[in-house]
């Protein structure tokens, strides 16, 4: 039958269809749109990018930096019954506790995890990039600054750790004191182990400074919000100065600054920005926010613990009434919240209560250059930059005298002062504490009172360095700190 | 890899598609026109010396009637003349028959011929000796007139047994002149034939009225379909008659409480189904069953399936039912056969249609505070200072009446006498009565079918329309859905069978329903003694009612007209198209190829008004501002359009090589084939602001750019509703090679092996290169078929064993480092990714392995038939997480390290209790699963607050109860207090600082025992079922007061034990609810919440459902031209009978604001 004949070949049509189409490549098709395999340098950018508050699977490379040293210092006090609520991490980072994180709970780890989680998406970065050979101009200005990107968080992440985790540098012990584990590749197989204090530092400043010959000049400026988030040399170049200034080394942390300022040095004239309310009062707070915001060189923030949150920090007594009634960051850093036993912070920099700004900005630039200008003995440079720094603070309604200390000792004091007035809730007094406590003039010992109880925390402390999270040292038998 | 979307082996694929799509289009316009051709009994035959096959084979194509007869018999077979016009077919086969010598006889639509009787005078002399032995040749065929095989046929008093083959012929050799034939088989009545000498016989068998079903009926796999008695796997069968007991518009809905082994856990927080076949089989995969359709794993939603065209549904438990399935099959399959004609029928109509009707939900059913007791809390609270804050918030959000009331009061504005008088008017209202009043109503739901079926001996069809309606309990919800539908079969030719489909559902639905009213309090109103509809303040009412003065839009919300504002509606076409041909190539043997091709375009369309509180809400918060007033928004006016379409295509091929056969002791039932299948997603979301729905305008707002928001100052992006704009696109495929034997001998020993190797695109190239087998065996033995039993109270009853692999995805994991790709990070819009894949070369499929004894049994008659299975699951390979060192930047890693068991039993009976004109059958369905993890080593948090996702513990079920253990009030301040480590704790620090083995199992949360007991009684044509199920066996943990939401959140977290609390010290003895703590602390709450006090037995027995019918006489029907004619009353959702805890909450909704409510139903089926 000739029916029979075309329906067999029908058939077979059909069943070749089949098996070509069932070659090898079918099954290799991705199965989502959304996933890709990053091989392009627009996909290793695009990791680095991930400054999403909402969606962002896990990583945001603009918040969530470490903040137990924030609440380990003495910007603020909490009361009794906010302390017993917060979690436990942040309670026992509050007394010093020699015990900081419990042996169960993951979430309480960030201060680890969100470092290293940062720095793991560094490393794919930048084996990727190994393997891009750019070609064109702007490929090659693409992978530059993806480089250097990966480069600048890989030591800013490493640093943020080293504040809370390891001893502070100080330069006859560096070499001996156990420092963090680098990590620097991607391969979960290699096992973590602690360098030296010395190593840690040279690597990040290693780093940052291979990120310097990479990154562009760009300024961060208003209205291009990329360049607050995408690091440049001016931000480069200040992450530097507050790295040596943390180690000591005044004359490369006022090298480094002096160069920062020189790309960018724009301060906000705080009169611009005071609101008032219907009866030409001043009210707290800003209306600038992360993006109008021109003093910002590279933008980050704290992970917003409980504990750190505006309804529940009362700002220090003594900090409060170092600020002249003149200095508008008295109204505009803080407010009263009905029933609260002190002032709270208005939270920030970035004109959100909820998250405290952790980044590099231009105000600290002239604060560290005028602190080792005055170091240096050069009185006269570090009074000009503080005095510009203030004017700029100062309610214009009052003028403004302009400091005119001679004298390098009270000169640094003031400076220190100052310093301390402009950077409070921005994750640095505890890296300050460790750094000014080694020095007799400026230590002090901290205190906190809760449920009855007074905890001290002495100068130069073992428990400036805090123990690493349990799990870390079973899953990897790193040595632990001392507490 | 260079492999991309663009890949162009993709379109060679496409190629093959697109001319299966053109055959498939032909074949069912072909199959349109042969339908209209049949339905003529009369012949019109000129003939002269023609062989009687041809004049046959003319009657064949004019009539539909074909013919049947064993081959020697036609071989003395004359040749024809006859000259007749429009003659009536029996008259015509009358004269045509008159010269042969040889008669026929009638079946069905199958004219069967037959040897003449021994006293007609036209015998042919046998050539046969009158005595000694004769070769008997004869065919066999059931009352439809098809062909019987594997019938057996013996000879009386003696072992020698032959059997039928396909096409229900059968050769006995030998046989003595005056033997007795003795023909059996398990779905028809024995029969016996007196041979006499006849060396041709026709028998004509009648179907077994009392057979087992199970047994009688044949097993679909989705692959091949199978006698079930030859079949080892367990099969659960659904009949039309059992899916036809419930009423739903959905198909899965029905399979609740009538079909063994499938359970219906219900979702904790959703109360949504959680299907499970045979417990749980998997901790991170896809833990529902596979759905197939008509041969082929279903894509879409189920909702598009019209349930009154599904004939039969199996349910696929153990290895040797669903390895077939392979890697999807790992939690069991649910096979969804839809209806099809019957060859040789004569057209069938049916009409159905039926209403149900449910209460408005049961607002009252969680329990809460009553409103007064509330307002006193509010009056103390504001006392304590606790709305101190509140009051001065700077973005003025709401307080509640009674705050601003105490608030005035405090202020001086108004005096104490006002206060207590305004706020006792208060006391008397309850919000839920105004909801139930002007936001519920009753359910309503309405569905209509109509279908034609039948077929001549060429071709079958099946042509429906249905229409159901559903008005939801919500007022302004509703929704519809049509669906068209046609199947056909058509024979080309001897050997060669085509099978067309098309199904088409449209489904249309609207949500413009307000269910929840935020910042409500219970002692609301929604409309005012003066008739006019009020609003509920989202903000202080004094800001509210002033902010217009300054210019800005009204900043109110009005409950009962936020429905007319908004305009959310959605559209859903589905398309399936299938299409089939099938060619006997030898005896037994086919080969078939089968194509689907279903589409899924679902639209939704959400419109916000501009006159929405939601828009006017936006405009206000970023509104720009002028001394103080009102000077226009940074946020566009007009409404607010979101679109989200998604779009679903699937293709699926099979080509497969069937083989089944029968010899005297054997038979054989064999498949393999290759199965492809590509399911494609697109999801694209388009959100327009300011939009203008007349002229179709809209506006472009920075979505990156933050703006001060009113009154506070604080800065925020535009960006406001959750999806946005957006596309999305998956394509999953599947490649499968498989092959199914069985093989029976004397139809006593069967023993099946199935082997399947799949491949998918999900894991990337190196585990695809591994394709992974997943195997199953078994074997059955019908013992009562040997000649040693005589064991009389059993005459049926045989052993099952069954091993093999089931396997299952975790579509979410994959072998490679993948990142996703975003659009608009924050602040920069720029795209960003994140890693969403730690690469894990050694990443494969879950595998369990699944062992199953079954014994299959029925007393004398089929009194009591059943089955009794154990079995054991073993998941070897499931996906699991494991803790890795945090340093690395990867806290936990994916790899199939975990292992989990599952034991259980299957018991279904099914009893005769009166079989006379009161027919009285009793089904008990009896089913038992408890599982435990055996290996898992990622971490595990959440112990006490977990009931609605698995807590992984070894030892323990996948869904556990863990508590704290309880130890009484503090007598001296009505605190709770726990046990940790045997001393009396009572620091409520947080849930971190309690080790896990401080805490009690309390027990699973899934009902390791189910079932039900479903009665039917038939009284003429009266019938009555009523169906009551139980789950034993597991616990919950019911809610309570929750100070720290109840003062943070308000009412909505309130609970009715506020009023059981500790007051003073000596309440303790009689309560365990603690004193209130002002402050909330929330660790205080957990300590009594997590306790085991609360845990309650969930143990319950429910009486799902009753249906009554009334079948009308056939005699009485017949002069309305009606065929059939059935009125029935449904009753749903009746209620529980008994439950282990006292308290007054449905265990299988008790965290739900109500569990569905009692309906019923009344309907119509006719036939005609």
């Amino acid at each position: 039958m000739k029916l029979k004949n075309i329906i067999t070949a029908v058939f077979g049509v059909v069943f070749i269809t089949c098996c070509v189409s069932c070659k090898k490549g079918w099954l290799d098709v991705k199965p989502e749109k959304s996933l890709v395999l990053p091989k392009t340098i627009a996909d290793f950018q695009a990791l680095l990018d991930n400054t999403d508050a909402n969606r962002g699977a896990g990583i945001r490379f603009n918040t969530w930096q470490p903040s137990l040293d924030e609440v380990g210092a003495d910007d603020f006090y909490v009361t009794s019954s906010d302390w017993n609520s917060s979690q436990t991490h942040t309670k026992n980072a509050y007394i010093w506790a020699s015990e900081i994180f419990p042996d169960v709970d993951p979430g309480n780890r960030l201060d680890w995890e969100y470092p290293y989680k940062r720095i793991f998406y560094c490393n794919i970065v930048l084996e990727g990039l190994e393997n891009i050979v750019p070609v064109t101009v702007s490929e090659q200005i693409a992978w530059k600054q993806a480089k250097g990107h990966a480069l600048f968080l890989r030591a800013y992440s490493h640093y943020t750790v080293a504040q809370l985790f390891c001893k502070p540098y100080t330069k006859n012990q560096a070499a001996t004191d156990l420092g963090i584990p680098l990590r620097l590749e991607s391969d979960i197989n290699i096992p973590s182990v602690r360098s030296t204090v010395q190593a840690t530092y040279d690597q990040i400043i290693a780093d940052l400074r291979s990120a310097l010959e990479l990154l562009p000049v760009a300024t961060p400026i208003a209205n291009n919000p990329t360049y607050i988030y995408r690091p440049t040399q001016a931000a480069t170049n200040a992450m530097l100065a507050r790295v040596y200034l943390s180690m000591e080394d005044y004359e490369n942390a006022l090298k480094y600054a002096n160069e920062s300022l020189n790309l960018y040095s724009t301060l906000i004239n705080f009169n611009l920005f005071r609101r008032k309310g219907a009866n030409g009062q001043f009210l707290n707070g800003h209306t600038y926010t992360r993006t109008t915001n021109t003093e910002i060189l590279f933008d980050n923030s704290l992970i917003d613990y409980s504990i750190l949150r505006t309804n529940r920090c009362i700002v220090d007594s003594s900090l409060y009434k170092m600020y002249d009634s003149s200095d508008l960051r008295k109204t505009m850093f803080f407010f009263l919240i009905n029933n609260r036993p002190g002032h709270s912070f208005f939270g920030s920099y970035i004109g959100n209560g909820a998250v405290y700004f952790s980044g590099l900005a231009t105000d600290e630039m002239y604060l560290i250059r005028s602190e080792c200008n005055a170091r240096l003995g050069n009185v006269g440079a570090a009074m000009y930059d503080l005095n510009t720094l203030l004017r700029n603070r100062w309610d214009e309604k009052m003028p403004y005298t302009d400091i005119a200390e001679t004298d390098p000792d009270k000169a640094l004091r003031i400076i220190l002062n100052e310093r301390r007035k402009e950077l409070c809730f921005r994750g640095l007094r505890w890296t300050d504490l460790r750094r000014l406590n080694k020095d007799t003039r400026f230590a002090v010992t901290l205190t906190r009172q809760i449920n009855g109880n007074t905890y001290t925390l002495e100068p130069n402390s073992k428990y400036y360095v805090l123990p690493f999270p349990p799990e870390v040292i079973q899953l990897s038998n790193m040595q632990q700190n001392p507490r | 890899m260079k492999k991309t979307f663009t890949n162009p082996c993709r379109y060679r694929a496409l190629n093959g598609l697109v001319f299966v799509k053109v055959l498939l289009i032909l074949s069912f316009f072909i199959c349109m026109v042969a339908v209209s051709a049949y339905g003529q009994a009369t012949v019109s035959l000129s003939e002269k010396n023609t062989d009687l096959s041809k004049v046959l084979k003319k009657i064949k194509q004019q009539t539909g009637y074909s013919y049947f007869g064993p081959a020697p018999l036609l071989r003395t077979a004359q040749k024809v003349t006859i000259d007749v016009k429009d003659g009536q077919l029996i008259d015509v086969l009358d004269r045509i028959f008159q010269s042969q010598p040889f008669t026929y006889m009638l079946v069905g639509t199958t004219i069967v011929l037959k040897e003449r009787e021994r006293d007609d005078p036209k015998k042919p002399v046998s050539s046969q000796a009158p005595s000694g032995n004769l070769d008997i040749s004869g065919s066999v065929v059931n009352e439809k007139g098809e062909p019987a095989d594997r019938v057996s046929v013996n000879i009386k008093g003696t072992k020698r047994t032959t059997v039928t083959d396909a096409n229900g012929e059968f050769l006995f050799k030998k046989v003595p002149v005056d033997a007795v034939l003795v023909f059996t088989s398990v779905n028809t009545q024995p029969h016996e034939v007196n041979v006499n000498g006849q060396a041709n016989l026709a028998v004509n068998l009648k179907t077994q009225v009392d057979a087992l079903q199970d047994v009688t009926l044949t097993f679909n796999t989705g692959y091949q379909t199978m006698k079930a008695n030859e079949a080892t796997g367990s099969v659960v069968v659904v009949t039309k008659e059992q899916l036809d007991q419930r009423v739903a518009t959905n198909i899965i809905d029905k399979l609740e409480g009538i079909t063994n082994g499938l359970v219906f856990n219900k979702d904790a927080l959703t109360g949504e189904n959680k299907l499970r076949i045979r417990g749980e089989s998997t901790i991170n995969g896809y833990q529902s069953p596979l759905i197939v359709v008509d041969g082929f794993p279903y894509d879409g939603d189920i909702n598009n399936i019209n349930p009154n065209d599904v004939e039969n549904i199996y349910v696929l438990k153990d290895a040797a039912a669903a390895s077939i399935w392979g890697v999807q099959a790992g939690n069991g399959v649910i096979v969804i056969t839809t209806r099809r004609g019957k060859l040789n029928q004569p057209a069938r109509y049916e009409f159905s249609a039926n209403f149900t009707i449910a209460d408005k939900p049961d607002l009252f059913y969680a329990p809460r505070m009553a409103p007064s007791e509330w307002i006193d809390l509010e009056i103390d609270l504001f006392q304590r200072g606790n709305y101190n804050a509140a009051l001065n918030d700077v973005n003025k959000r709401a307080v509640s009446p009674v705050v601003e009331i105490l608030n005035s009061r405090k202020l001086g504005q108004i005096s104490a006498a006002d206060s207590s008088s305004m706020i006792n008017a208060l006391r008397s209202n309850d919000l839920r009565n105004e909801m139930l009043e002007h936001l519920y109503r009753k359910q309503f739901n309405q569905q209509y079918q109509f279908n034609i079926s039948g077929g001549n001996n060429r071709m079958s069809y099946y042509f429906s329309t249905g229409y159901d309606r559903r008005q939801s309990n919500i007022v302004g919800n509703n929704d519809s859905r049509m669906t068209l539908n046609s199947q056909t079969t058509y024979l080309l030719f001897k050997g060669m069978e085509l099978r067309a489909g098309l199904s088409y559902t449209e489904s249309n639905g609207v949500t413009n329903g307000i269910s929840n009213i935020p910042n409500s309090q219970p002692y609301m109103r929604l409309i005012g003694d003066n008739g006019l509809e009020l609003a509920i303040p989202q903000h202080r009412q004094m800001f509210e009612d002033t902010i217009s003065n300054r210019g800005f839009p009204d900043w109110k919300y009005y409950p009962l007209q936020e429905k007319k504002n908004n305009d959310r509606t959605s559209r859903s076409h589905n398309t399936r198209l299938l299409t089939g041909l099938k060619y006997s190539i030898l005896r037994g043997l086919n080969l078939d190829f089968s194509y689907q091709y279903n589409r899924t375009f679902t639209r939704q369309r959400r419109l916000t008004g501009a006159n929405s509180y939601f828009v006017r809400d936006r405009m206000n918060t970023f509104a720009i501002l002028n001394n103080g007033l009102y000077a226009g928004s940074n946020f566009p006016a007009g409404a607010l359009l979101d679109i989200d379409n998604s779009d679903l295509v699937s293709h699926y091929g099979r080509l497969s090589l069937q083989y089944n056969r029968a010899w005297i002791a054997h038979a054989i039932a064999a498949i393999a084939g290759i199965d492809v299948r590509e399911t494609r997603t697109e999801g694209s979301g388009n959100q327009l602001y300011g939009y203008s729905e007349e002229n179709g305008t809209f506006a472009t707002p920075n979505l990156f750019t933050q703006y001060p928001t009113y009154p506070s100052g604080s800065a925020r992006t535009l960006d406001a509703l959750a999806n946005g704009v957006y596309s999305t696109g998956t394509i999953n495929r599947f490649r499968t090679y498989f092959t199914n034997i069985a093989y029976t001998l004397k139809q006593r020993y069967t023993v099946s092996t199935s082997v399947r190797f799949d491949g998918t695109n999900y894991f990337g190239v190196k585990t695809n290169d591994k394709t992974l087998p997943l195997w199953s065996t078994g074997a059955k033995w019908d013992i009562s078929k040997e000649s040693f039993y005589r064991f009389k109270l059993l005459p049926t009853l045989s052993l099952r064993v069954t091993y093999g692999y089931q396997g299952n995805l975790d579509q979410n994991r994959s072998a490679y480092a993948t990142i996703r790709m975003y659009s608009g990070a924050g602040f920069t819009g720029l795209p960003y990714a994140a890693i969403v894949n730690i690469p894990n070369p050694e990443l494969r499929w879950e595998k369990t392995g699944q062992l199953n004894f079954a014994l299959d049994f029925a007393t004398a008659k089929n009194r009591i038939s059943g089955s009794l299975q154990y079995f054991r699951k073993k998941g070897k390979d499931l996906i699991g997480e494991e803790l890795i060192d945090p340093t690395t930047g990867v806290t936990i890693l994916f790899g199939n390290f975990s292992q989990m068991r599952t034991d259980g039993a299957d018991i279904a009976l099914t009893i005769k209790n009166i079989d006379r004109e009161l027919d009285w059958n009793t089904t008990i369905n009896f089913n038992y699963a408890t599982d435990k993890i055996i290996r898992y080593t990622g971490p595990v948090g959440g112990h006490v607050t977990a009931f609605s996702f698995p807590v992984p513990i070894v030892g323990k079920p996948l869904y556990s109860l863990f508590s704290y253990r309880w130890a009484g009030l503090d007598p001296s301040d009505g605190g709770p207090r726990i046990y940790v480590a045997d001393t009396i704790n009572k620091r409520y620090s947080s849930s971190g600082a309690i080790k896990v083995s401080d805490l009690e199992y309390s027990g699973r949360y899934n009902p390791p025992i189910t079932g039900s007991v479903i009665n039917h009684f038939r009284w003429k044509g009266i019938s009555l079922g009523f169906n009551i199920m139980y789950k034993l066996g597991h616990y919950f943990r019911r809610s309570s007061v929750n100070y720290s939401a109840l003062i943070g959140t308000g009412w909505p977290a309130s609970h009715s034990d506020y009023s059981l609390r500790w007051r003073q010290p000596g309440d303790e003895v009689h309560t365990n609810v603690p004193s209130i703590a002002y402050t909330g602390s929330l660790s205080r709450d957990d300590y009594y919440r997590f306790s085991n006090v609360l845990v309650e037995k969930a143990d319950h027995i429910r009486l799902q459902f009753v249906n009554l019918s009334y079948s009308f006489p056939k005699q009485m029907l017949r002069s309305f031209s009606f065929q059939a004619l059935q009125v029935y009353f449904y009753a749903n959702n009746l209620g529980i009978l008994w439950r282990a805890s006292d308290q007054d909450i449905d265990p299988d909704y008790p965290y739900m604001p109500y569990p569905p409510q009692r309906s019923y139903s009344f309907g119509i089926k006719a036939g005609f």
